[in-house]
């Protein structure tokens, strides 16, 4: 804060002492000259009045004889006591009928010569007279009659006295203003010196009084000021015993006591920062610390990251040269190498290949190629011992090492020391070697590393390798896959020609076409013919299954009615129904609507457990049932045959199975039909279960959506 | 009037037997071919009645041979039976497609067969046995 501003801070709480006492002063002050000039304006009127009535009143009585008998001469002596008197302005006598009998005083030229109003009675009022104001005061001329002599005798007054009286005139007594209100302005003249003398007074003694109280004010603020600034040994001379020297006391109370605090502090400060001292080298010594871990935590992270890469790249890609060469990429960031090459021993276990390099030229290469290799445990080649022993080899200085083969190569190349790791376990046909430019031992946490990535990488060769081979095999197994569906059909055509003669001879010859067949020769050939219906059977079924395990049926979508569908079914088996002897009956609600599938394979569903139910039923009824039930049409078979065990239901499904292998023998069939009516049935969005009670019966049942989507075997 | 005759293309020999053996008690006239083909030639030099074709013919197939057929004016309006083996979903649309007027699945029925023909071209009454 600035002095200016700190000064006019102060001078603006004088200024407000000061100006908050002047105005009740000032108010004060006009207030009463106000009321003074008031009170004796109205003091001055009232005599004023007073004296013109007196005047107006005695000229009244003084007029009467004068009036009564018009005589001027009488008038003017009575007027003459009235215009004695300095104020009055002018005087006139007036007539009972109005005529004016006399007139007496300075300004009686100025008055207008009318009558200017009644004059039988009492009054006085403001008139002006050419711009002049006076005060006209009115006064009646009575002339008393004498007593009658009846009201003598008889002692009694016969009229009231009113009556008695009579108004012979009127005198018009004006006394001029301008006396009057010289004297107010005299007056309000003195009350004005008197209040304006007061005022100065007043404020020369509120400037001394404020002055008096803000000047300790300005004092202490001083002194504050000062402390604040840090002069805290600064006393503030106490001079008054009132609040503010009770103030200035206590402030210096305060500064002393502040005093002793500021100088704790400042001790307080100083061990503060040594502390802070002391804190800065620990804290810098610990930083120092974390950073060192924190290098070396990067570092374990940074081999983390490397394996995961290697990871990621053996996980990615299955090409053998790609995920060598990011291996070798990687092996050469761990290790701070130059260079980087992998080298595989031949099948014959005498030359060296090289599968994968970084950094090494050409001639190296070349060298490491046609040297001869073995796996030696004594050998002075460090690859030919790794092989042998499966263990890391290290040359610390190829410049000292001799028997290294390709040394001069190496040193040319400025290659100085070589850390070779085996890829797999002794015996392994595969190197890695890592070369480095500076001459010396790596550590063991970075041999320990290139050894699990040179393990790891053992893996991914194989994978590579395998994948290789299977890559292969899957296109052979394309092709074979592209030929099935030839395959299938070339087979169904080769086995339908010949079965189509057979059956269709057998027919003829059965129908007699051939001549007159004998009673014993029809058991054969119906058996034939049952034979080669069966045959089929198995043929269509295999092939069905073929085709969807192929995922190569796609149902014909199209509408179809289900009564319809179901008595297809009734009718291809009601001969064989009819031959066993079996009640075959159908139950499908009228109300049903259009469906929308494959209708085909919906007949070969129901007539495959159709079919089964008339195989496993000796005696009684088999019924094919269809409705609708939340949206989905439910096919229903049920037969009161042998039924199936329990813990056979679930099975029943599988291919090739039959509750009973004997049972297919017994009944036929070729144990595929639950199995693709499933498949079917799960095409269309369905499913297919069943329920039976062994002696008792068995009930299949399938649902499918009453429209089907498009739906494929898979 | 001469009696209807029925084109058979069918490369198995037993088959073509079987077809002859079927239509021996009827009034029709039976041709054969062995392959599409011979098929063709047959059909645009005899102008047979109905046409039997197999689906799988050597040298040209019978949904190939139908399409040809249907394709001549000669042959526009033959009913052709195509006679399919069930090897693949779809044989039958594609002989259908192709042209055929019907179609019968191998291993048929005699019987079966021949009341197709006769609902087809409906044999000349009082002539044959």
């Amino acid at each position: 804060m600035s002095p200016r501003r700190r000064f006019r801070g102060f001078s603006s709480f004088r200024t407000r002492v000061f100006w908050s006492v002047v105005p009740i002063v000032v108010s004060f002050l006009v207030f009463q000259a106000w009321m003074n000039i008031r009170e004796h304006r109205r003091l001055v009127t009232e005599e004023f009045e007073k004296r013109g009535r007196a005047l107006a009143a005695n000229l009244g009585f003084a007029s009467e004889l004068g009036a009564f008998s018009e005589d001027t001469q009488l008038l003017a002596v009575a007027m003459r006591g009235a215009l004695r008197n300095p104020d009055v302005a002018y005087v006139i006598v007036h007539a009972g009928d109005g005529r004016i009998l006399a007139t007496g005083g300075r300004q009686v030229t100025v008055v207008a010569q009318s009558a200017g109003g009644p004059i039988d009675r009492t009054q006085s009022r403001h008139v002006e007279h050419a711009g002049q104001r006076f005060i006209e005061f009115v006064s009646p001329i009575v002339s008393e009659e004498t007593q009658t002599p009846d009201e003598v005798l008889m002692g009694t007054r016969i009229r009231p006295q009113t009556e008695r009286e009579k108004v012979i005139g009127g005198v018009r007594v004006g006394l001029a203003l301008a006396g009057v209100e010289e004297q107010v302005r005299a007056l309000a003249k003195l009350w004005g010196g008197i209040t304006l003398a007061f005022l100065m007074v007043s404020a020369v003694v509120i400037y001394a009084f404020s002055r008096r109280i803000t000047k300790p004010v300005k004092q202490l603020t001083e002194q504050a000021q000062k402390i604040a600034d840090g002069h805290l040994e600064e006393q503030i001379a106490v001079q008054s015993r009132d609040e503010i020297g009770q103030l200035a006391t206590a402030f210096n109370r305060m500064t002393g006591s502040l005093q002793v605090t500021m100088t704790d502090r400042a001790q307080a400060l100083a061990e503060l920062q040594e502390l802070n001292r002391t804190l800065e080298d620990r804290i810098r010594q610990r930083t120092l610390e974390l950073e060192e871990r924190g290098v070396a935590l990067e570092r374990s992270l940074e081999d983390v990251r490397a394996m995961g890469e290697v990871s990621r790249a053996i996980g990615s890609s299955l090409d053998l040269g790609e995920v060598l060469d990011t291996i070798s990429t990687h092996a050469l960031h761990l290790a701070g190498a130059a260079a980087c090459g992998i080298f595989e021993l031949d099948a014959a276990r005498e030359h060296l290949m090289v599968v994968s390099s970084v950094g090494l030229d050409e001639q190296i290469l070349k060298i490491l190629e046609g040297a001869r290799a073995s796996a030696e445990a004594g050998s002075d080649d460090p690859i030919a011992r790794v092989l042998a022993i499966g263990q890391p080899v290290q040359i610390p200085d190829l410049a000292v090492d001799a028997g290294v083969p390709g040394q001069k190569e190496y040193l040319q190349a400025g290659l100085r020391a070589l850390l070779a790791l085996p890829m797999g376990s002794a015996g392994a046909s595969h190197v890695m070697v890592v070369y480095r430019r500076e001459p010396g031992r790596l550590d063991e946490r970075a041999v320990e590393l290139l050894s699990t990535l040179a393990n790891q990488s053992r893996v991914a060769i194989d994978n590579a390798r395998l994948f290789k081979e299977l890559d292969g095999k899957s296109r052979q197994l394309e092709a074979a896959s592209r030929h099935k569906s030839d395959f299938l059909a070339n087979v169904s055509h080769e086995l339908r020609t010949p079965m189509n003669a057979i059956l269709g001879f057998n027919e003829l010859i059965l129908d007699q076409a051939y001549g007159p067949i004998s009673k014993d020769m029809r058991r054969p050939l119906t058996d034939i013919q049952q034979s080669g219906k069966h045959l089929l059977r198995v043929i269509n079924d295999v092939l069905d299954l073929s085709k969807i395990e192929a995922g190569r049926m796609q149902l014909v979508l199209g509408e179809y009615a289900v009564a319809d569908t179901v008595a297809a079914v009734r009718a291809s088996l009601a001969s064989l129904a009819m031959e066993k002897g079996l009640e075959f009956v159908t139950s499908v609600p009228e109300d049903l609507p259009l469906a929308y599938g494959d209708s085909k394979r919906i007949v070969q569903c129901l007539t495959n457990l159709a079919g089964n139910a008339l195989k496993f039923t000796q005696k009684g009824r088999v019924e094919i049932g269809a409705e609708s039930v939340n949206g989905e049409l439910r096919f229903r078979v049920s037969d009161t045959g042998i039924g199936i065990p329990r813990e056979r239901i679930g099975g029943l499904f599988a291919e090739f199975q039959q509750a009973d292998a004997t049972i297919a023998r017994d009944f036929g069939g070729t144990g595929l039909g639950l199995s693709i009516t499933k498949r079917f049935v799960e095409m269309h969005g369905g499913r297919v279960w069943a329920e039976s009670e062994v002696g008792r019966g068995s009930t299949f049942f399938f649902a499918i959506p009453l429209r089907a989507e498009a739906g494929r075997s898979s | 009037m001469s009696a209807k005759t029925i084109l058979y293309v069918e490369d198995n020999e037993v088959n073509r037997r079987l077809v002859q053996d079927i239509l021996r008690p009827t009034s029709y006239k039976l041709l054969e071919a062995p392959d599409g083909e011979s098929g063709m030639a047959m059909a645009r030099q005899e102008h047979p009645d109905l046409i039997l074709m197999d689906v799988q013919l050597p040298k040209v197939s019978g949904i190939e041979a139908t399409r040809t057929l249907r394709g001549e004016p000669g042959t526009a309006n033959t009913p052709i039976i195509a006679i399919t083996s069930f090897a693949l979903a779809g044989d039958e649309q594609k002989a259908l497609e192709a042209g055929a007027t019907a179609y019968m699945a191998k291993p048929y029925s005699p019987r079966d067969l021949l009341g197709l023909i006769r609902r087809l071209l409906p044999e000349d009454q009082g002539s044959g046995g």
